[in-house]
């Protein structure tokens, strides 16, 4: 069962990484690539030092006052290098992307893009607000446009590049992209997907099925996750009343076990959506240098549970061969979880833990039974391995065209 | 080599901090537990500028004499942020009295948000000594403004829950007799009134000597609490006492604002069951 899973996935890789979209796309992932990684480490510092929350400042009890100036420095910096790294990966997919179409001069298409994308994502009154997990939406303007120009270059032929009927189509992506911007400012998508997971019926055994296919599913297609999705999230159905339940009356029964917080939030997110940590793992010990140095860069933001650096270095975006294993995994760890509450093994964690505390420590320090929380959080974590070793096994065992 | 190196360093990482956050949750869940068995919900009021925290006594002593006693405690705020504490809370009392005033006690915006911040300290400290989330707020004139500064400020839910909270001739836009004319308080106040708990009920009381002001504020710079409060907490209520006793520095003793606080802060549950 397990080798046709195998098969089918790198069938579907295969087949699709083949297509000119999907080349151009890699391509332009990878040169996006060094700006993401100083993004995600920026990042990084400022969840575990900078930030006045920050991990660090408040398990050690720091003075978060001397770093005020210099958390507000690096939020400006930091919106700097996330405009950068969109524009960097909206230029490098479209050139890769025309010249595979046999395009020489992309420079129109080029500078519409960038200025479609900019204003996407633009508002009137604030600066633009980027964000690298709005992968989805990105590579969809910039595909989109340029296949159209495509299309149009195929009907108007001029020698001028900067021509009239270049120009009108110029003004079109841009009039359709400043329209999307005011469907798509209302954040309607994320609002309703945000509330929806807040609803009694995914803290039921279906509904958290439901979650834990869906989640990978987002995250590949390069979906903003809503919160409760991409952390452990205390807000979720079931989490205050398990508190205050256990707070005032102690190791009693709690009124809702299991629950997205419990199980999802506390046993699938080791590293990220679909406990990337696991692959992390794999890739250090990958046959493949390159892989190799992808993994020692993407490790410490993994352990922190952001794993952005896989998901453009390997890449994890629009990957089909981590869709089954991702959600075999989180099918797994969520059985294993949910049984173990079930037959009480463990206690559910019952805690907020402090913000940025890695989400593999969550089970071990959150729950009332924390030996037994860790015996499940090293058995998940196992098998999480075992399940994505053989899909991986083409990357980490053969070294493809590298000198 | 480098790999199992990473490997090591990393699980020391996590052991450390893994170490570092039980103590951390420790101790929040030690204090969230006590916050969540105490049954205390202190009345905490905030006298106005030039008001000592003797300011309330003589409402005490009212609302003492007609119902359960309620321990007083007063605490003053200094201005190098240390407490003074006068009196004691009777661990049986479900609602005590604290008054919080400040030694600084000028007047002016200024100083109503550097008041702000001290209350804050003083709740915090209370808090931490007495283990309440629950309570409900009374503040006379500009101890009306510094509560409402503090609920867009520095309030904090998942610490505390204020449920009614009572401003007793509260010049929400200072001297202004012209709701036309907003000074820069009430814009900021206005400005910021989104973060006000949805969950407060808010009761705004006017005196009137003689239909324009209560001999200090006007009642038009009172009414502007509309523009700060309605629509953004649960229910608004603006009230008008009259007649004597409702000049400025009266009105915690006229006997209409004593029944108010007796069934809308007091015992709002015991008004609701006789409705």
């Amino acid at each position: 069962m397990l080798t046709y899973f195998v098969n089918l996935s790198h069938h579907w890789e295969s087949k699709l990484w083949r297509r000119p979209a999907f080349q151009s796309l890699v391509t332009a992932l990878q040169q996006a690539m060094p700006v993401i990684a100083v993004d995600i480490y920026l990042r990084l510092a400022i969840k575990l030092i900078l930030a006045p929350n920050a991990l660090i400042v408040k398990l050690f009890k720091i003075n978060p006052a001397p770093f005020k100036t210099f958390f507000a420095y690096m939020v400006t910096f930091l919106s700097l290098a996330d405009v950068a790294a969109v524009l960097i990966f909206v230029a490098a997919l479209t050139y890769q992307y025309l010249t595979h179409l046999g395009h020489r001069d992309t420079s129109l298409p080029l500078l519409t893009n960038c200025l479609a994308v900019f204003l996407f994502f633009g508002d009137k009154t604030q600066a633009p607000i980027f964000s690298m997990t709005q992968y989805f939406v990105i590579t969809l303007i910039t595909l989109f446009s340029s296949y159209a120009y495509h299309q149009y270059c195929a009907h108007y032929h001029a020698s001028n590049p900067y021509s009239l009927p270049y120009l009108i189509w110029s003004g079109m992506i841009i009039i359709i992209s400043l329209f999307l911007h005011q469907i798509f400012r209302q954040h309607v998508f994320e609002f309703f997907l945000s509330d929806i997971w807040t609803q009694k019926f995914f803290a039921t055994a279906l509904g958290l099925l439901i979650m834990t296919t869906v989640a990978p599913l987002l995250y590949l297609l390069g979906v903003t996750l809503p919160p409760e999705l991409a952390a452990p999230s205390p807000n979720m159905y079931g989490v205050s009343s398990n508190l205050h339940a256990f707070l005032s009356t102690g190791q009693s029964a709690l009124p809702t076990p299991e629950n997205v917080y419990t199980t999802y939030g506390a046993f699938t997110l080791f590293g990220g959506v679909g406990n990337t940590l696991a692959i992390c793992l794999l890739l250090l010990f990958s046959a493949s240098k390159q892989q190799r140095h992808i993994a020692r860069i993407s490790w410490l933001p993994s352990l922190f549970d952001s794993s952005y650096i896989l998901f453009v270095g390997l890449p994890l975006f629009f990957n089909p061969l981590f869709i089954i294993p991702m959600i075999l995994v989180n099918l797994m760890s969520l059985v294993l979880s949910y049984l173990a509450i079930w037959t009480h093994f463990i206690q559910p964690i019952v805690f907020v833990a402090p913000d940025g505390l890695p989400n593999i420590l969550l089970p071990s320090i959150a729950s009332p039974t924390p030996i037994r929380a860790t015996i499940v959080t090293v058995v998940i974590f196992a098998l999480s391995v075992l399940i994505y070793r053989p899909f991986l096994s083409h990357i980490t065992l053969e070294v493809p065209h590298e000198k | 080599m480098k790999n199992k190196l990473l490997l090591l360093l990393s699980l020391l990482m996590l052991i450390v901090l893994g170490f570092f956050a039980h103590q951390n949750i420790a101790q929040s869940s030690d204090k969230e537990a006590k916050l969540q068995n105490s049954r205390m919900a202190p009345i905490i009021f905030v006298p106005g500028s030039s008001a000592t925290i003797n300011r309330f006594d003589d409402l005490f002593k009212e609302l003492n004499a007609s119902g359960p006693v309620h321990s007083i405690l007063k605490v003053q705020v200094n201005k190098n942020n240390q407490l003074e504490f006068h009196g004691k809370l009777n661990p049986q009392d479900r609602q005590p009295f604290i008054v919080v005033g400040f030694q600084d006690n000028d007047d002016g915006y200024s100083n109503i948000k550097r008041q702000t911040k001290w209350l804050n300290t003083a709740l915090s400290a209370l808090q931490n000594r007495y283990h309440f989330r629950h309570f409900s707020a009374v503040g006379h004139s500009n101890g009306g403004l510094v509560w409402t500064n503090y609920l867009e400020q520095d309030y904090d839910s998942s610490s505390f829950n204020i449920a009614t909270l009572m401003t007793l001739g509260t010049p929400f836009n200072f001297s202004e007799t012209s709701l036309q004319r907003r000074t820069e308080m009430l814009n900021d106040l206005i400005a910021s009134n989104n973060h006000l708990p949805s969950n407060l009920d808010m009761y705004s009381v006017a005196g009137t000597e003689d239909y324009t002001d209560d001999g200090i504020v006007p009642v038009e710079s009172v009414l502007a609490g509309k523009y700060i409060y309605q629509n953004k907490v649960r229910s608004y209520t603006q009230i008008t006492v009259s007649g004597d006793n409702a000049e400025h520095s009266s009105l915690p003793e006229n006997p209409e604002v004593v029944n108010l606080i007796q069934t809308k802060v007091i015992h709002p549950d015991k008004k609701l069951i006789q409705k």
